[in-house]
């Protein structure tokens, strides 16, 4: 007994060096909450230089950490270390994606109109916490630890989307995202305990190992992976789960839309491919099925990743179609982006133990386009929103004349995030595509470059709202803060797609 | 260098002008005018020294620049790349996952594969491998039909990590394309002279789309062509959305979305070439070498997918609808270039790349009676359209339909003069249209609207006017004398030709000549609804007593309308002017498809 509290307490003390990072955050959560508490009439500029701060000390912890590799919390097994978090590449580059999109939230918060008159540092302690629960996702190989970082993560996603308590479609939103979080939760722990049922273990690698000599039938994990498979879907936001994306884009205060859109999306990726990798690691059990064919239990995954990809980018497509509010058009676009992403899972899963088929680039590069994409369409609106309090897509008529770089910036997002030439976005849809058609999963690549056509139509609504209709309204000043954010957004998608062989090969250090 | 600067000036054009006070109108409209004379004059360099011994053939500058990267690569890895590249043919990064059926006992042929392997394999850890795939595309590259006629190459590093380059050149299929968009340009600035709503975003665009489509005509890497190919599309968007007619959106968008859908085919087809067999490469040169190797049915995946990217654009009947749309709400400079020389992009795309990136397929049964079929139906479908409307516009937008036709017959024809004629006709079609489209937009201009059964007397009150129409509309229906004439002539003479032609040869299928029985009405139908059009626009009396005070032609609308006259007629005269540039390439290019890809 002795021995083992021992032990334990030796885990905690050498994990409390390979968390840094998220001590950073913890603390940091904290600071915000009591500056906010105790320091009388603190100004909303002051909590956000703080949190600003906070992130750049976290992050410069975070770049201490990169090429590391170790299990956290981990305790010695016969074959390898087990842990509660693994600090890889793969975690590393996610943990800094959703740091910077925490950062990038920052001026478009000091921004809001809705946020200027009030005490700020709740929020920023929010965005602080749902960062620390994204943390968590990226880096968890247990799924226990998987599952607690999606709840830490989603329960300030719900705070922080109803923020705003005189809104009424934010508290909407946030009821809404309660509702569904909470059933998509429920889902996922119970496949999560099925699985825990069938392998006895919560670690991946022994759930890995236990897969491959486990009794469970191929009906028993086809049901688990389906399960489970809901809860990660919710956080990607990716068809059967999507249902709450329109109504918490829309109600959420902007700067938060966008962080939601970026980096939640952005961790969900995370956990559900390490999930997947540990799933379908060792070819998994062999099972007969239907007339004598042997197959692996990793068959269910790349089938089910696939049709959830076409579903999502058809989905997400045809629902934009009919949306008249921005930001429940570009949430059903995320729905959309969701299933392109997907595509790079689907391949993943089908080949990811046979040579050259663990190839997680195009999902890397697709990301890091869509960070500034997408972080720049919301940019725009919020920053157009805040001033003339423009939510349809005929309020943004007249843009082109009335804020022309803003316009720019957003008609670039647009045609980014369409996939054309010369932007980030065509050369992540390509990297796509080219997996897809490499991997003989040429019908997605088709599905895809359909969607693409039929996502021109919405897309270019905004376009045609911004340069081809005319309205009265005067000229609205931007700001040189909120234009400077902008070209930090814009300019790397033109370097994205037009010299990206750096990026291109950065985006190959991080598999497995 | 030339190529990059007529491909680039427009775009340095666009920059300069979007940097011009809003206000001064007259100054933006002769800065851009002035950037498209100045994007013309390195094309009439390139046509004067194409042949003439201005230029250096593809095949030396491809081997020098072969031969610098393998200089370039680390020493002592040089002599096994020289020896690999020996056979470029046979040593291909096919190899490179190379696995034997049974690993123990491989047999004689999977001996050598293996020792490839290994070479390839020796190359990498020496950090060489690169260095030799480059060579190695380069290598294959000159040793394509294709360069033999290929000039003024241009070719640079863009992204290594995709082995994408920038590689540009000129043969003489490009070579007229290029011209007549360099001419049409500097006539459509003069013309649009008269635009003055958003003068600056007008002269901006299109310039945007001049660089996209020099570009496309010179492109000889697949991801720079795609790339611009899709730069086309935007400024088109706009161009028709925000200077277009009252329907302009609908029809804006409705181009949109249409090229899009064959664009993304596009893209499907460019991956798939990558990736195939592992080979890695863009370059358009070193996937036609290549490509004689290629099974059926992969080649007839891909002629498929890159048919519906280029038929749309043709247009082809049935993805034409997008066209009369199109050209109805344009304004008349922006229907003169998208009939002149973007419906282009889609035949040239036919022929440098549908043809010789699946050969085999071209030649089969099914896609000659396809791709002639669609012709026949373009012909006599467009004709008929052509003759049941009653907007001046959509007529001759549907007798571009029509026209389009006569290229696809030929091309599906194979013989000789079919392709002469098929390519001819792109030109010429480009210079009548575009002629046909300034017409009707010079009558708008006064008339306020394009009815036809309500002009009448034209003739009359403005005679340089109709002396210019004349030639046009005559040079369209195919008058003898006139280009159009020769273009046509050369179609039929070849369809007629090739079921006998090939009657001998199993590999190549002949257009049957029931087909070109099929098209002959066509010829009366066309020649039915231009001279119907001539008699009721410009014969007769006015039907209005406005039209009375309609002024002649001035000095804008005569700079952009004569030099089209004049090319009708002298390349009606002499077509040896024009098929000079054209006949070596297209024999070269007609030998590689019949010869199903020099195999």
């Amino acid at each position: 007994m002795q021995n083992s509290i021992e032990t334990a307490r030796r885990i905690v003390a050498e994990g409390m060096s390979g968390i840094i990072p998220e001590i950073l955050l913890c603390a940091l959560v904290c600071v915000l909450l009591l500056a906010d508490l105790f320091i009388r009439g603190i100004k909303p500029r002051t909590t956000a230089w703080i949190a600003v701060l906070g992130f750049v000390a976290c992050g410069a912890a975070l770049i201490a950490r990169n090429g590391v590799h170790a299990e956290v919390f981990g305790w010695q097994q016969a074959d390898g270390m087990r842990g509660m978090l693994l600090n890889d590449q793969f975690a590393w580059f996610f943990q800094v994606f959703v740091l910077a999109t925490a950062l990038v939230c920052i001026p478009m918060a000091m921004d809001h109109a809705a946020f200027r008159a009030r005490r700020m540092g709740e929020f920023y302690a929010l965005l602080a916490a749902a960062t620390l629960g994204m943390f968590l996702m990226a880096s968890a190989t247990n799924l226990l630890m998987a599952y607690l970082g999606i709840e830490f993560a989603s329960m300030a996603s719900y705070l922080a989307t109803a923020y705003d308590k005189r809104d009424r479609a934010g508290s909407e939103g946030g009821l809404k995202y309660v509702i569904y979080g909470s059933v998509a939760s429920g889902i996922m722990i119970y496949g999560l305990s099925l699985i825990y049922g069938m392998t006895g273990s919560l670690h991946y690698t022994d759930i890995a190992q236990a897969l491959h000599v486990s009794a469970a039938t191929e009906g028993q994990l086809l049901i688990a992976a389906i399960l489970i498979f809901g809860g990660f879907a919710y956080k990607m936001a990716a068809v059967p789960m999507h249902f709450w994306c329109p109504d918490v884009y829309e109600g959420a205060p902007t700067p938060f839309t966008a962080y939601l859109s970026v980096a939640s999306k952005a961790a969900g990726f995370a956990v559900f491919v390490r999930f997947l990798a540990a799933f379908t690691a060792h070819g998994g059990p062999t099972f007969t099925g239907f007339g004598g064919m042997e197959f692996e239990a990793s068959f269910g995954w790349p089938v089910i990743v696939a049709a959830a990809a076409a579903l999502s980018m058809t989905v997400g497509n045809l629902g934009a179609l009919w949306q008249t509010n921005v930001k429940r058009m570009l949430a059903y676009s995320s729905i959309a982006q969701a299933g392109y992403l997907l595509m790079a899972v689907a391949v993943y899963a089908a080949g990811h133990d046979k040579p050259n088929g663990g190839d997680l680039a195009p999902l890397v590069f697709y990301f890091i386009a869509y960070f500034f994409m997408n972080l720049g369409a919301f940019h725009v609106i919020s920053v157009v929103g805040s001033r003339t309090g423009a939510v349809t897509v005929s309020d943004f008529a007249g843009l082109g004349r009335r804020a022309p770089w803003m316009a720019f910036g957003l008609g670039v997002c647009m045609l980014s995030l369409l996939g054309m030439p010369p932007t980030g976005g065509f050369v992540g849809k390509m990297q796509l595509l080219q997996t897809a058609v490499e991997n003989n999963l040429v019908w997605l690549a088709v599905l895809a470059g359909i969607n693409t056509a039929i996502s021109a139509f919405y897309y270019f609504k905004l376009l045609k709202s911004m340069y081809l209709e005319k309205s009265a309204g005067g000229v609205i000043q931007s700001g040189s803060a909120n234009l400077a954010v902008l070209a930090l957004l814009v300019a790397p998608l033109f370097v994205l797609g037009l010299a990206f062989s750096p990026i291109a090969e950065f985006s190959r250090g991080f598999g497995f | 260098m030339l190529l990059t600067l007529a491909t680039f000036l427009p775009l340095l054009g666009m920059v300069v002008v979007l940097l011009l006070p809003t206000a001064n109108k007259n100054l933006i409209r002769w800065t851009a005018t002035g950037f498209a004379v100045a994007a013309f004059v390195p094309i009439i360099v390139l046509t004067q020294g194409y042949g003439a011994g201005g230029d250096r053939p593809a095949v030396d500058t491809l081997r020098a620049e072969a031969a610098a990267v393998v200089a370039g690569a680390p020493a002592p890895m040089r002599a096994q790349i020289t020896e690999l590249l020996a056979d470029a043919k046979s040593n291909t990064p096919a190899f490179r996952t190379f696995v034997a059926a049974d690993a123990a006992h491989p047999t004689d042929a999977e001996k050598k594969s293996l020792a490839v392997r290994a070479k390839l394999e020796a190359l990498e850890q020496g950090g060489a491998y690169k260095a030799w795939h480059e060579a190695w595309e380069l290598t294959l590259a000159a040793a394509s039909p294709i360069a033999a006629d290929m000039r003024y190459v241009e070719y640079g590093q863009w992204i290594p990590s995709f082995n994408i380059h920038y590689m540009m050149g000129v043969d003489g299929l490009s070579m007229p394309l290029i011209f007549l968009t360099g001419l049409l340009w500097v006539l459509c600035f003069v013309y649009s002279f008269s635009i003055e709503d958003g003068v600056k975003g007008y002269f901006a665009l299109f310039l945007l789309l001049q660089t996209g489509l020099i570009g496309v005509f010179c492109a000889l890497d697949f991801f720079l062509f795609y790339v611009f190919w899709e730069i086309v599309l935007l400024p088109m968007y706009f161009l028709i959305g925000y200077w277009g007619g009252t329907n302009r959106l609908y029809a804006a968008i409705k181009f949109f979305i249409y090229t899009l859908v064959g664009s993304v085919l596009l893209l499907v087809a460019m991956l798939a070439l990558y990736w195939k067999d592992g080979y890695d490469s863009f370059n358009l040169l070193t996937l036609t070498s290549l490509s004689g190797g290629f099974d059926l049915s992969f080649q007839m995946w891909i002629f498929m997918a890159l048919f519906m990217g280029f038929a749309i654009k043709v247009p082809v009947f049935p993805f034409h609808t997008w066209l009369p749309d199109a050209h109805v709400q344009a304004p008349t400079a922006v229907s003169v270039v998208l009939a002149g020389v973007l419906l282009k992009m889609g035949g040239y795309g036919f022929y440098r790349f549908s043809y010789t990136l699946a050969p085999d397929a071209g030649i089969s049964q099914t896609m000659v009676l396809f791709i002639g079929g669609l012709g026949v139906i373009n012909i006599v479908y467009g004709a008929l359209c052509a003759m049941a409307q009653k907007d001046f516009k959509s007529l001759v937008a549907y007798s571009s339909v029509s026209h389009m036709g006569f290229v696809l017959l030929g091309l599906a024809a194979m013989t000789t003069e079919g392709i002469q004629g098929s390519v001819l006709q792109m030109f010429n079609h480009g210079v009548s249209s575009a002629m046909m489209f300034l017409l009707v937009g010079v009558l708008y201009e006064r008339a306020h609207h394009r009815d036809l059964d309500r002009f009448g007397g034209i003739g009359l009150q403005m005679p340089y006017y109709t002396g210019f129409a004349i030639i046009g509309f005559f040079a369209s229906l195919g008058l003898p004398g006139l280009n159009g004439f020769i273009s046509e002539v050369l179609v039929f003479m070849g369809s007629f030709n090739s079921e006998t032609f090939f009657a001998g040869n199993s590999a190549v299928y002949g257009l049957p000549r029931w087909m070109v029985y099929l098209a002959l009405p066509g010829v009366v139908l066309t020649a039915g609804y231009i001279l119907w059009t001539v008699q009721r626009v410009y014969m007769g009396t006015a039907k209005k007593e406005e039209y009375k005070t309609f002024r002649d032609l001035n000095w804008r609308e005569v700079f952009s309308l004569a030099p089209l006259a004049a090319m009708c007629i002298i390349f009606g005269v002499a077509p040896q002017l024009i098929l000079g540039y054209m006949n070596n390439t297209l024999d070269h290019l007609r030998t590689f498809i019949v010869t199903g890809g020099g195999n």
